[in-house]
């Protein structure tokens, strides 16, 4: 009898089990989300996603890549209304990243970011970026003969940028720092005629005041950023001198070290450079090694880091007139003088305006490659 | 040598009888020849394999009792009934009692004689393939080794093919699988012990152990547990298996190994185990058998050390694969597609999309086409075998991936846990069910079902002993020393440097174990 | 005679480290609160030196008598009073069982939203863990050493994959907004340890000499709050401040470490602590029934598994709505419970055992 009852309750858990069955989707039923660009419209969100489509596949071994824009009150009620439109359950876990319009990251980001933060399908390595065009632009665009792929858009961002979910909110959740993100945007080529011309490239960096987007940086500004932030190889350096004409140098790595001193309550942050640049190439008239190399070498090292220098000066300048920390000096203060911090960190925005800072910087050139052709 | 053996056999069953003494309704010869002839006869009832040769000797009578086939007739003649017909004159005795004892001695030349005074007796050396002659006059009969059955000759065993080492595997008669292991292992601690079981069949089965070596506790008990047999026949001996396993333990996993190989038993007895050969079938048991064991193979030990330590991990790693893959395949693609690089789970979506069935639909279909296909291809006489490869070739190759009833993912997967089944032959049985198992559950409950029910099996292997040892020893519980032969291959002078015992492993609870800290 | 289980020490800590790191893999918002997990780094070390008091009575109690675990002693020296001890203990495993299983449907339920019914997953989980503790202690204790290596490769691996991510910026200076945290972190931790009144059950039952277990306790306590440490780092180290959102940020960083092509290992850490929580569920319901046994004998033990199953997979269908589960109340919940059990008990049974001891010596001396 026991036996009886034993097999029935397990035949009852089995059945049970078996009802699971029923809310199941297949994997080409479900929506794989691979882009998420949000724009701004006067009372609505417009939310682009781009996702594989595995119901109208391009070929037998490609998926088509589909492009929905849905709008809503909010970025969740926007996404929420994707499974009304396909019929499809969407997966968020394959997702790459996430572009902003301009105008929805100045209205300020804490009305929609909280999804990507929570959801449980969502990743924190999602790569963050903003734009002047609008995202459903973006994820048009061709990229040769085929549209582009999230996977284009998310290579196009620097590793070492951090411009993602994890670096974002954990910036956006310190009430000292603000968070910085990768601007892309579609550039027009200029050396062809062809229909479609247009390309995506990283423009420059887009930083916020606590949420809201506050500035674009580009060319100069962003280099500057960019080096400080120790990405390499987004900008070269146009040196020019008696000796060797036009040199193009390119930054290979760079290390950033920054150290506060307080003095009479006057905060100065040293920033010291270490920099590893190589030649990209030399003017086709003059000639680089008929000179004395090493003293060539180093005219060249003191014009680059001279050049840096007020690079980041002017870079460093601007972004603190804005008063805002997106070089986490605040952090950097807290945990080199604790106390000190502890003091002053209610009036934190305050200091921050008067913060006083001096590069220092070692450039070295590594690679200076052959003679010109 | 046989015959030595068949005198050995001879002396152990009859001695074995004797001593049990147990069947006190024994029915014991008359003096009457034609009183036990006719009790024979009636026993045997009108069988046609029974032959009974009336000879006359010097005026008394007598008769020549044998089973057709059994007996070689040749040996029979020159070595019984030449002598008997050509010497009658000089049997001396005026009673039968002593005209038997004159021919025992001094005319057969058969070198295997046995008296025996009851029918019991006779029945089994008669069916044994002995000749019975009986003289009027005499309460007991004769028993002459002249047996000449035909048996299949030593050869290759199909089902454990090796690289290296002996092409000689068991045979059916019992006696010439004794033969092969004692060519084998030239020391007196050998041992055979015989006993009968089957209430009809009466097969013989041999326990064969090394003294030395063996628990004493576990020999005990496999002799009670075959004495619990209470099979009418055993045929093979697959049969006993249940009866040698511990009562109400279900496992997947088998705690009783089989092998048909004479040189993988001396392997296992030289480490204590107990191989029990069944008359009748080449197969050999070998208790206790650990879960390690099923990877482990005659092979591996001649080879080179690197080698043999890379094909145990490939056994390993076959039978996760042949077990977890499907399940797995099913689980993550239809519940954590998170975890797929973006390449192989656009493969799979196509796939799953061009296909009319949900994907663990398809994955059970395709597996029971194949476990069809493997049966059929068992079963089919040898001369349509082709047919079958080539239909499946056909079915599961090409058309069921063209006509879009089934993905190329999937069958890919199909392809690779088959293969990585063949891997380790012997846990086929549990693979093949824990592949479904596994299947239904990923597919209902994915990557999180599959954990909870592999914990359930890994507990389930884990709760079993073999004869008191721990059916996973050594790896739980854990013994470094023995890893020697289970996470590597060592070098033969490394493992030549201690025997390890089965019943010495960690965790065991045989209670005439070497408790030593080493092992 | 009663057969007793042959486990051996290192199986007794691997079933108990991988009991306590399942709990540590869920530690987050869930059950410190805002607590901030960086000044965790002291909780951890200070918990470390407080969880080898709270261990004293319970070795001493060992030393006293080796073949005599607590719920046999409260038999043989409190008679009819020793009974009503040890459903108490009875008591304590099922709620250590059920407040892992809230942990596991909560985790569940924000973590991976799965398609099914997350209480059924529950129930799924109760009953087969109800198998593994109807197998018996030498079963699970076996099986948790593969479960234990599985484990401890997971953690290498998350560690290995995290080290590259880490940002020293994220490391503020310890204790920087007031001891609040300290303490939290100190009665969380301590009121997980619901594995030292196991241990008290667990370690006369072990094979091997006093001196090999009382290594195997300092070991495996310094292994649990080692890999504690080392995680708090880690999942600082990484997240900086993107930690207080996260209600489980021990899985959130397995979710940011990568290897080659693939991405997103988390479910398969996700696996292995599932097997981790199995284990958990079946020793705790393993010792439940223990103390059923001590009272009722083996029979009603296995019987007494299922029942107790049934029970804990009703209260499952209601476990979110215990106001007790909710996080301040279960710590001091489970402290008061857990102080219960591994101190005043084992001081007032060493105190019978004492007695009982001179009072033997002096019979034996007349």
């Amino acid at each position: 009898m026991r036996n009886k009852i034993l097999n029935l309750s397990f035949i009852f858990i089995i059945i049970m089990l078996f009802s699971g069955c029923s809310e199941q989707h297949q994997l080409h039923q479900k929506l794989i989300i691979q882009g998420i660009g949000i724009d701004k419209t006067a009372d609505n969100y417009k939310v682009t996603v781009q996702a594989l489509d595995f119901q109208n596949p391009m070929s037998e071994d490609e998926p088509s890549l589909k492009i929905i824009e849905i709008s809503g009150e909010s970025v969740t009620k926007a996404l929420d209304n994707i499974s009304k439109k396909t019929s499809l359950k969407p997966v968020y876990s394959q997702n790459l990243v996430l572009i902003l319009g301009e105008e929805a990251a100045k209205t300020g980001v804490n009305n929609f970011i909280d999804f990507f933060v929570r959801h449980c399908e969502t990743r924190p390595k999602v790569k963050i970026c903003v734009t002047k065009s609008q995202t459903s632009e973006i994820f048009k665009l061709k990229y040769g003969e085929k549209s582009i792929k999230s996977k284009n858009i998310h290579d196009l961002i620097p590793q070492k940028l951090n411009s993602d979910i994890l670096h974002f909110v954990s910036n956006l959740k310190n009430s000292y720092t603000d968070p910085w993100i990768a601007w892309l945007d579609i550039e027009e080529k200029k050396e062809s005629n062809k229909e479609n011309n247009k390309e995506l490239v990283l423009k420059g960096i887009g930083i916020f005041k606590e949420d809201k987007l506050i500035n674009l940086l580009e060319n100069q500004d962003a280099f500057g950023f960019m080096i400080l932030k120790n990405v390499p190889n987004f900008n070269s350096c146009i040196i020019n001198t008696e000796q060797t004409g036009e040199i193009t140098c390119v930054i290979n790595n760079s290390k950033t070290d920054i150290n506060p001193e307080i003095n009479n309550n006057n905060i100065k942050f040293c920033i010291n450079l270490n920099i590893n640049a190589s030649v990209f190439s030399l003017d086709k008239n003059k000639n680089f090694y008929t000179h004395n190399f090493e003293e060539t070498k180093k005219e060249l090292e003191n014009k680059l880091s001279e050049q840096i220098k007020q690079i980041c000066n002017e870079t460093l300048s601007k972004i603190l007139k804005l008063n805002i920390d997106v070089f986490e000096f605040s952090k950097i203060l807290r945990n080199s003088c604790p106390k000190y911090f502890k003091l002053i960190r209610n009036n934190w925005r305050e200091h921050l305006k008067n913060v006083k800072f001096e590069i220092k910087q070692d450039i070295k050139i590594t690679a200076t490659g052959k003679e010109p052709i | 040598m046989f015959m030595g053996f068949m005198r050995h056999f001879l002396n152990t069953y009859v001695y074995n009888k004797n001593q049990k003494n147990v069947q006190k309704n024994k029915k014991f010869f008359s003096r009457l020849l034609c009183e036990n002839i006719e009790f024979i006869k009636r026993e045997f009832g009108d069988t046609a394999d029974l032959s009974i040769k009336y000879l006359k000797i010097k005026d008394i009578s007598s008769a020549l009792i044998t089973i057709g086939g059994m007996v070689n007739k040749d040996t029979l003649t020159h070595s019984v009934m030449k002598p008997i017909i050509e010497k009658q004159d000089e049997i001396q005795g005026t009673t039968g009692q002593e005209k038997y004892k004159y021919i025992r001695d001094n005319i057969i030349v058969s070198p295997d004689q046995l008296q025996v005074s009851n029918f019991d007796d006779a029945f089994n050396m008669l069916m044994s393939g002995f000749a019975l002659l009986a003289i009027d006059g005499c309460d007991c009969m004769l028993c002459l080794g002249v047996q000449g059955f035909s048996f299949r000759s030593i050869s290759e065993p199909s089902t454990e093919i090796m690289q290296r080492g002996s092409r000689e595997g068991f045979v059916e008669p019992l006696m010439i699988n004794m033969t092969l292991i004692r060519r084998r292992l030239k020391t007196t601690d050998l041992r055979f012990d015989l006993t009968q079981i089957g209430g009809v069949s009466k097969t013989s089965v041999c326990l064969c152990y090394l003294n030395s070596k063996v628990s004493k506790d576990i020999l005990k008990k496999v002799k009670q547990k075959l004495s619990g047999v209470n099979l009418e026949s055993i045929m093979e001996s697959g049969y006993i298996i249940p009866y040698l396993e511990d009562q109400g333990d279900f496992s997947l996993f088998s705690s009783v190994g089989m092998t048909e190989r004479p040189d993988t038993v001396c392997g296992k007895i030289s480490e204590g185990r107990i191989a029990i050969l069944i008359d009748g079938t080449p197969n050999v048991l070998i208790v206790p058998y650990l879960f390690i064991e099923y990877f482990q193979h005659l092979d591996d030990y001649s080879m080179h050390t690197y080698f043999a330590t890379f094909t145990r991990w490939l056994k390993y790693l076959a039978f996760v694969l042949s077990v977890l893959l499907p399940g797995l395949y099913v689980g993550i693609s239809t519940f954590n597609p998170e975890i797929l690089p973006g390449p192989i789970l656009t493969k799979i979506a196509l796939a799953v999309g061009t296909t009319p069935f949900s994907l663990m639909f398809e994955t059970i279909l395709i597996h029971l086409i194949y476990e069809i296909m493997r049966e059929a291809g068992l079963r089919i006489p040898r001369p349509l075998g082709h047919a079958v490869s080539i239909v499946g070739a056909l079915v599961i190759g090409e058309t069921a991936v063209s006509s879009g009833l089934i993905g190329a993912p999937t069958l890919m997967v199909v392809a690779l846990t088959a293969i990585s089944s063949y891997v380790i032959p012997n846990l086929y049985e549990p693979i093949s069910i824990l592949k479904f198992v596994f299947i239904i559950t990923g597919g209902l409950l994915g990557i999180w079902g599959i954990m909870i029910v592999f914990t359930l099996v890994l507990v389930n292997i884990c709760s079993k002993n073999s004869y008191g040892v721990p059916f996973t020893s050594p790896i739980s519980p854990f013994n470094i020393f023995a890893m020697r032969d289970v996470l590597v291959r060592s070098g033969w002078s490394f493992l030549a440097k201690k025997n390890i015992r089965v019943q010495d492993l960690p965790g065991s609870e045989v209670k005439d174990r070497n408790i030593n800290k080493n092992i | 005679m009663e057969k007793r289980p042959c486990i051996s020490v290192g199986q007794i800590f691997s079933m108990l480290f991988v009991s306590r790191m399942v709990i540590t893999m869920t530690y987050g918002t869930l059950l410190i609160g805002d607590s901030d997990i960086w000044d965790h780094l002291i909780s951890a070390i200070l918990s470390l030196s407080i969880t080898f008091l709270l261990i004293l009575p319970i070795y001493k109690l060992y030393i006293l008598d080796t073949k005599m675990n607590i719920l046999d002693n409260l038999r043989d020296l409190m008679g009819k009073l020793g009974h009503f001890f040890i459903l108490i203990y009875v008591l304590y495993f099922l709620i250590i069982t059920l407040h892992t299983l809230s942990i596991f449907d909560n985790f569940v339920a924000n973590c991976i939203n799965p398609p099914i019914s997350v209480r059924l997953l529950c129930i799924f989980m109760l009953f087969s863990a109800c198998y593994g503790a109807y197998k018996g202690l030498e079963a699970l204790s076996r099986a948790s050493s593969f479960i234990f290596i599985a484990t401890v490769l997971a953690l290498i691996f998350m560690f290995s994959s995290l080290i590259s991510s880490v940002e020293t910026i994220n490391f503020r200076p310890l204790i920087y907004e007031n001891y609040s945290s300290v303490t939290e972190g100190i009665l969380y931790m301590i009121s997980q340890s619901s594995c030292l009144v196991a241990l008290g059950i667990l370690l006369p039952m072990a094979t091997g000499s006093s001196r090999k277990k009382f290594a195997g306790i300092i070991l495996w306590n310094i292994g649990v709050y080692v890999s504690f440490v080392l995680m708090i780092i880690l999942i600082t180290g990484t997240m900086g401040e993107f930690v207080s959102t996260q209600l489980f940020p021990v899985y959130t960083a397995t979710s940011i470490g990568k290897f080659g092509a693939f991405r997103h290992l988390d479910s398969l850490y996700l696996g292995i602590w599932m097997a981790g929580i199995f284990l958990k569920t079946s020793l705790f319901l393993l010792l439940a029934s223990e103390g059923i046994k001590k009272i009722w004998g083996e029979k009603i033990r296995k019987i007494s598994i299922l029942i107790m199953s049934i029970l804990l997979s009703i209260c499952v269908f209601f476990i979110n709505n215990f106001s007790i589960l909710k996080k301040n109340s279960i710590t001091v919940f489970l402290i008061t419970f857990l102080i219960f059990n591994i101190i005043l008990i084992p001081i007032i049974l060493i105190i019978l055992k004492n007695k009982k001891i001179s009072k033997e010596s002096k019979i034996f001396e007349k």
